[in-house]
């Protein structure tokens, strides 16, 4: 054996969740991506298990995600939803029983969404995160916190506010996941000085980078981004490796675009007609993807061809075969010029697999059965294991960086979005001062909570990142704008002593998310 | 795509949108017919929304899964950003190693209606820029070098020679963005900073190789990993 290869899922979706409506559109990202990415990566790792196949993955679950997946209301709604799809592919199967080339698809659909609701119901009892945990606790998964809301914590400017998103993050983790976390994911791998103080205040041990972020560092890493850095706060810091990186993301050359892939754009939501889907659309009426789609890539043209998932498994093979390939080319090249066992680190969003890439999972089971199969110079690993072979790393502050555009803070600081950063300091500033106020009676405790997590919510980078994307923009500027609102309200209505109770009460049930938390804990 | 709107247009400029729309229509069809042709091929908005949708397709692998919703949500009435009162507050934002943005949010009352300068100041304590304002409430600054450690203030000329200070920001530094002149030192890993580098030309440093190595592996354009991503 020569060298390791950590895969690292990035899993998270900012917090979404509408009880004052009776369904809500942006409430699908979450549904989405259990049926798309979660479970299917879960039903992954089970066969990978029942063949005996040893594996390691870390996989991130940030905190707004933990929330969710644990929230009552959103899994009841998640079952509507999932049921809605079946019924709808018992309807396809049917309406396309005279379509050889369709009539499969809508059969496999069915046979999947089947599988995955005895999954979510019969194996998990309607909680998935216990499903991580099982693969955690056998030693294949390893599962790392992340801040509170992903907010991103370089324009949080404040350290106490940087330390606030990781202690909640901390609490989050060890209230669904039974255990302290031993990595933490940094929101968009954006990092600052000072951060590793924070992170290591909390038992932190170690957390991520793009490979600029350790190839700028204050000494010239020895390993390249091939071995983590150890900062002086004691945080080891794993940097990206961008051949694995491209591969999978490469617009021009990712294995994605593949034209035997199935193809996202093309979903019966929009294909079929209006009055047979429209029981399965949102109650405004407007067309929205399903999840049911029949069409394979195809090429550059509007003329899909139908989906054939023999060609699609093929190519996942070969997909699977190849990156591997490129890694152990990678890591003998990297065991001439190094005196260690070179690292990869590959960092992928998590919804990417299976989401937008449908064959994704498959994609990650064939990497690890090869790397089983092959029993070559490539083995999967998690950072946790890694410092346990190497705990001695070299010494040197990582340097200021981010994974998004242009590889630092630009994303979320732009004339789109930096108009957000005055109301989110003030709150901050406010908020504060709240927290240190004596003699506060029971009723401000509980207001001076709620503004605690409208504030949280405030701070997410979704917002942000939303509003630079284009897409979106309006449901990411009320957002923010809903929760500054909110949390003023309470700021002005707790310094008074005069609470709204009714206002109180409609926020704790609307937004809800870290209902356990106590602000006493968080103050600095 | 409605015949109303269809009408409107010369039948050259129908064959035109024919195409785009990969209509197939013969040589004799009248105008009649090609909006025909035209209207039947968009009927189901699925296939304009492919049409719209394909070409934004690799831009668009993002999480947020956005691309295809389009509905604003109504949320609660009357919620609107704050309007603040007696805040005086300069801060500073680092946006790269170039670039860095200051925001201020000061009383109107406060400054008399003059107009701002904001001082931009280096690690020591050198005056960089003196920038007029004027009534803006935000500015990006770029800086000559990366790494830069800055700090400033804002206010307004009092009389010729009097600055009146009426904010002052928070230090920051901003990002390195090439790699360090310091090479790693052999020895154990566990020295402290100040001895863990030196000062070392590229000729001395026995890894200088292996590290160039490193660095062309990483030097990927990063429009290749993140567009997909977002």
């Amino acid at each position: 054996m020569k060298g390791y290869l950590a895969i690292v899922l990035h899993s998270h979706l900012p917090y979404v969740r509408h009880p004052e409506y009776n369904d809500f559109l942006e409430e699908d990202w979450l549904y989405e991506a259990i049926t798309e990415t979660y479970v299917p990566l879960l039903d992954v790792f089970d066969r990978l298990v029942k063949d005996n196949v040893d594996f390691h993955i870390t996989i991130s679950l940030t905190p707004t995600l933990l929330e969710m997946l644990g929230d009552d209301l959103l899994m009841t709604r998640y079952r509507r939803y999932l049921s809605n799809l079946i019924e709808l592919s018992e309807k396809e199967m049917n309406r396309t029983s005279n379509d050889p080339a369709i009539n499969p698809l809508a059969k496999m659909y069915h046979g999947r969404f089947i599988h995955y609701r005895n999954m979510f119901e019969n194996r998990y009892h309607g909680n998935i995160i216990t499903g991580f945990k099982e693969f955690m606790e056998a030693g294949f998964v390893e599962i790392v916190t992340s801040a509170a809301t992903h907010a991103y914590l370089p324009l949080i400017t404040d350290e106490a506010w940087q330390d606030a998103q990781v202690h909640v993050g901390v609490d989050t983790y060890i209230r669904h996941i039974g255990r302290h976390p031993g990595g933490i994911w940094l929101p968009e791998n954006a990092y600052i000085e000072g951060l590793d103080n924070v992170v290591n205040k909390y038992g932190i041990t170690y957390t991520f980078l793009d490979a600029h972020g350790i190839l700028n560092a204050s000494v010239r890493p020895r390993y390249g981004v091939y071995a983590p850095l150890l900062s002086d706060a004691g945080v080891n810091f794993f940097g990206r490796d961008v051949q694995s990186a491209k591969q999978v993301w490469s617009a021009k050359e990712g294995y994605p675009g593949d034209y035997d892939y199935r193809e996202f754009y093309r979903d019966v939501g929009y294909d079929l007609d209006f009055e047979y889907v429209k029981p399965y659309l949102h109650s405004d009426g407007s067309r929205s993807n399903l999840g049911i789609k029949y069409y394979r890539i195809t090429g550059q043209t509007d003329q899909k061809q139908p989906y054939v998932p023999q060609r699609a498994q093929s190519k996942v093979l070969a997909h699977a075969g190849n990156f591997l390939f490129n890694r152990e080319k990678h890591i003998e090249y990297l065991c001439s010029i190094m005196d260690r066992k070179p690292l990869l680190i590959a960092t992928y969003d998590a919804e990417l697999f299976g989401h937008w890439w449908f064959e994704g999972p498959d994609f990650i089971e064939q990497v690890f059965r090869k790397v089983h199969e092959i029993d070559g110079p490539v083995k999967t690993i998690t950072p946790d294991r890694y410092l346990r072979e190497y705990p001695d790393n070299q010494r040197a502050q990582p340097s200021q960086s981010s994974w998004g555009d242009k590889g630092y803070h630009e994303v979320w600081l732009n004339g789109t979005n930096d108009w957000i950063y005055r109301h989110l300091h003030i709150a901050q500033d406010r908020m504060k001062d709240i927290m240190h106020l004596s003699g506060v009676s029971l009723k401000q405790q509980r207001a001076i909570n709620q503004a605690l997590r409208e504030l949280l919510l405030a701070q997410s980078s979704d917002w942000p990142f939303i509003m630079n994307s284009g897409t979106m923009v309006e449901y990411a500027k009320k957002r923010f704008i809903g929760h500054i609102a909110r949390f003023t309200k309470l700021y002005e209505q707790i310094k008074v002593n005069r609470i709204d109770h009714r206002l109180l009460d409609d926020l704790e049930s609307r937004d809800n998310v870290f209902s356990w938390i106590d602000y006493r804990n968080y103050i600095r | 795509m409605k015949s109303k709107e269809l009408k409107k247009l010369s039948i050259i400029e129908l064959r035109r949108l024919a195409i785009s729309l990969h209509v197939s229509l013969t040589r004799k069809m009248s105008k009649e017919q090609i909006i025909k042709a035209i209207v039947a091929s968009t009927r189901s908005r699925a296939i304009s929304a492919t049409l719209k949708k394909k070409k934004r397709y690799v831009a668009d692998m993002s999480r947020h899964m956005a691309a295809e919703k389009h509905r604003v949500p109504p949320v609660t009435q009357g919620e609107n950003l704050p309007v603040y009162t007696g805040i005086a507050k300069l801060v500073l934002l680092p946006r790269d190693p170039w670039w860095i943005f200051a925001y201020w949010e000061i009383d109107a009352a406060q400054i008399d209606n003059k107009g701002l300068v904001l001082r931009v100041y280096r690690k020591t304590g050198q005056l960089y820029a003196s920038i007029q304002v004027g009534h803006a409430s935000n500015w990006y600054i770029d800086l000559p070098e990366p790494e830069e450690t800055v700090k400033s203030e804002i206010g307004y000329m009092e009389s010729k020679s009097r600055f009146k200070v009426i904010a002052v920001s928070n230090t920051i530094k901003t990002p390195r963005a090439w790699p360090s002149r310091l090479t790693y030192e052999t020895g154990s890993p566990g020295t402290d900073r100040t001895s863990a580098g030196h000062a070392a030309t590229e000729e001395n440093d026995p890894f200088s190789e292996s590290y160039k190595a490193f660095e062309k592996l990483s030097s990927i354009s990063r429009k290749e990993i993140t567009s997909r991503k977002r």
